[in-house]
């Protein structure tokens, strides 16, 4: 039977092996990522998440460990092309991703290398632009489109190709609030109604509390894991880690400490002023 | 007034095919010792206004004055503009290029032509700036520096100038919430202890709101809003979120409430306050109930 998850175990990478200037970027990591999970992955910087994410498609292979993707090891020379197929990676600037002169030619690339024929690519390349909502940019010069824009059609690049993973390396870093917001819904929709499965790297808390899974990196290891709401009550262990605890978690336990019934779990906004209702 | 800005509109690529006009009628006084932050929408200016303020672009229209120097007049020392207002473009980690630290730091200082006894002080005391140790780091190559280390070299290369006023645009862009804050923390102890005015770049609502003294908020190549950051975030909202910005998530939840009838104060910005509003409302509920 092949198994539909990414299962890692005991991955260590090394940067520069046997050299003066050795780093073990990954120590030990086991992890497994279930068909329509959302994860988030955060830490500080160096901590090994960018490292991590490029063992998904086989850009970075193991010093030790193994990566299986749907039941293919990663080190298995014959199956890159069809892991790359299977989980699709976005970075952090769209500028880098982006090579066509129109958005539908830059969505098309993909498929147009793997041999798709025209019928087909047509129809997946309508589907990709519907999903993240850029129908209207069709014939657009991407150069032209915004910076939430840009990455959304990066983003249709990626699923145009069916993969079935999609690694996503801060991609709103560079993005303001509005085009934060898009990308952010984009990816929920995928995760939610095309059950695409979301490995998420951020910064931002504020993003992570969205996700179903929170994997906090330290120093290459896994140093917390679980529930956002479970993980981002452990104050003390996140700002050790120098991580951001998300504001409204911080207000509610500190309204909690001061005697009012609101759970110290609480991580958005709607939560907040539904329990806040109750006592003003 | 160190900056004035007057009628001043600006247009890329005047007369041709692409022409977009950026800056329209801005009318702008910055003073001596303001900590100023710069919001608003990709694409609404930001970055062509902060250009203005050194003379790296010349207005299309309108005037800029540095200091009282008008900085469109011919034959004005564009150097001494440029030695007064330093600016730290986005990624300035990008422009470091030396093999040291300590080479890094000296160029500016070099360029002045500065004896080698007061660039060695303006270096250290620069470093000092940014919170980095000379004898640890003045001999290393800036390359072998981690992101957020990178960043605040490339800070002190600019402040080695001594600017009267330091620009930044988005400088916490791409760093951990640790390397973020601690570039944020130095950039206010460099307003509090120097006096130098300040303008900081940023999409990040939340740091901003906490640090400046003034916000301006921009859309469209026009400043919108102008004035303390509780008075914008507490009666503005609507305004913001038009024009795409978004609030820090405390506040956001004080607007909330007050959507839903509840008597609260929304000028709320720091978990703090937050705390002490939502207390206040709780105590004066609890008492109501009692009567």
């Amino acid at each position: 039977m092949v198994s539909i998850l990414i299962k890692i175990n005991n991955l260590c990478h090394i940067y520069n092996p046997d050299k003066k200037n050795q780093i073990k970027a990954l120590d030990n990591i086991s992890l497994e990522i279930k068909r329509g999970d959302f994860v988030s992955i955060i830490g500080a910087n160096g901590s090994g998440k960018s490292t991590l994410a490029r063992h998904l498609n086989c850009l970075l292979l193991p010093t030790s460990g193994d990566i299986w993707v749907n039941g293919m090891n990663t080190k298995d020379q014959d199956k890159v092309w069809e892991i790359r197929q299977e989980v699709g990676m976005v970075f952090q600037n769209p500028d880098n991703q982006i090579i066509a002169t129109t958005v539908e030619d830059d969505i098309a690339f993909g498929l147009e290398n793997i041999g798709v024929n025209e019928e087909v690519m047509k129809e997946r390349v309508e589907w990709a632009l519907q999903v993240v909502e850029m129908e209207e940019y069709k014939k657009s010069e991407p150069h032209l489109l915004s910076g939430g824009q840009k990455q959304r059609v990066a983003i249709a690049g990626v699923i145009a190709m069916h993969s079935s993973y999609l690694v996503l390396d801060e991609p709103t870093a560079m993005l303001d609030p509005r085009g934060r917001k898009e990308v952010m819904n984009t990816i929920k929709k995928l995760n939610r109604e095309e059950n695409i499965t979301i490995i998420y790297i951020t910064h931002l808390m504020e993003e992570a509390t969205e996700s179903n899974r929170v994997v906090v990196l330290d120093k290459g290891k896994i140093a917390l894991m679980g529930r956002p709401e479970k993980v981002f009550t452990q104050v003390e262990t996140l700002k050790k880690l120098k991580l951001d605890v998300p504001q409204i978690t911080e207000l509610a336990i500190r309204l909690n400490e001061k005697g009012l019934d609101i759970s110290p779990h609480t991580l958005k906004v709607e939560e907040m002023v539904d329990y806040l209702c109750l006592y003003i | 007034m160190f900056i004035y800005l007057e009628d001043v509109n600006f247009t890329y690529n005047l007369s041709m095919p692409f022409e977009t006009k950026a800056l329209k009628d801005i009318s702008l006084e910055i003073n001596e010792g303001e900590f100023i932050g710069l919001i608003g929408h990709t694409g609404c200016g930001k970055t062509t206004l902060i250009q203005h303020f050194n003379g790296l672009l010349i207005p299309t229209s309108g005037k800029v004055y540095v200091e009282g120097l008008d900085i469109n007049e011919r034959g004005v020392n564009l150097r001494l503009i440029r030695q007064k207002v330093g600016l730290v473009f986005q990624y300035p980690e990008n422009q470091l290029f030396e093999e040291t630290i300590f080479q890094e730091i000296a160029f500016g200082p070099k360029k002045l032509g500065l004896s080698e006894d007061k660039i060695e002080k303006r270096v250290r005391e620069a470093l000092k700036m940014v919170d980095l140790d000379y004898n640890l780091y003045a001999e290393r190559s800036p390359f072998s520096l981690s992101g957020g280390e990178m960043r605040r070299v490339a800070l002190a290369s600019i402040l080695s100038i001594r600017p009267k006023m330091l620009v930044l645009d988005e400088p916490t862009a791409n760093l951990d919430p640790q390397g973020s804050n601690k570039i944020l923390s130095e950039i206010k102890a460099i307003h509090d202890n120097f006096g130098i005015t300040v303008v900081l770049v940023s999409h990040n609502m939340e740091k901003v709101a906490e640090l400046v003294g003034r916000l301006l908020v921009m859309h469209r190549g026009e400043i919108i809003l102008d004035g303390p950051p509780r008075e914008i975030f507490g009666k503005y909202a609507d305004d913001l979120i038009k024009v795409g910005l978004g609030f820090p998530p405390v506040t956001r939840c004080m607007h909330e409430l007050k959507a839903k009838g509840k008597e609260i104060y929304t000028g709320v910005l720091t978990v703090e306050d937050a705390e002490k509003e939502i207390l206040v409302r709780v105590k004066r509920f609890n008492k109501q109930l009692k009567t």
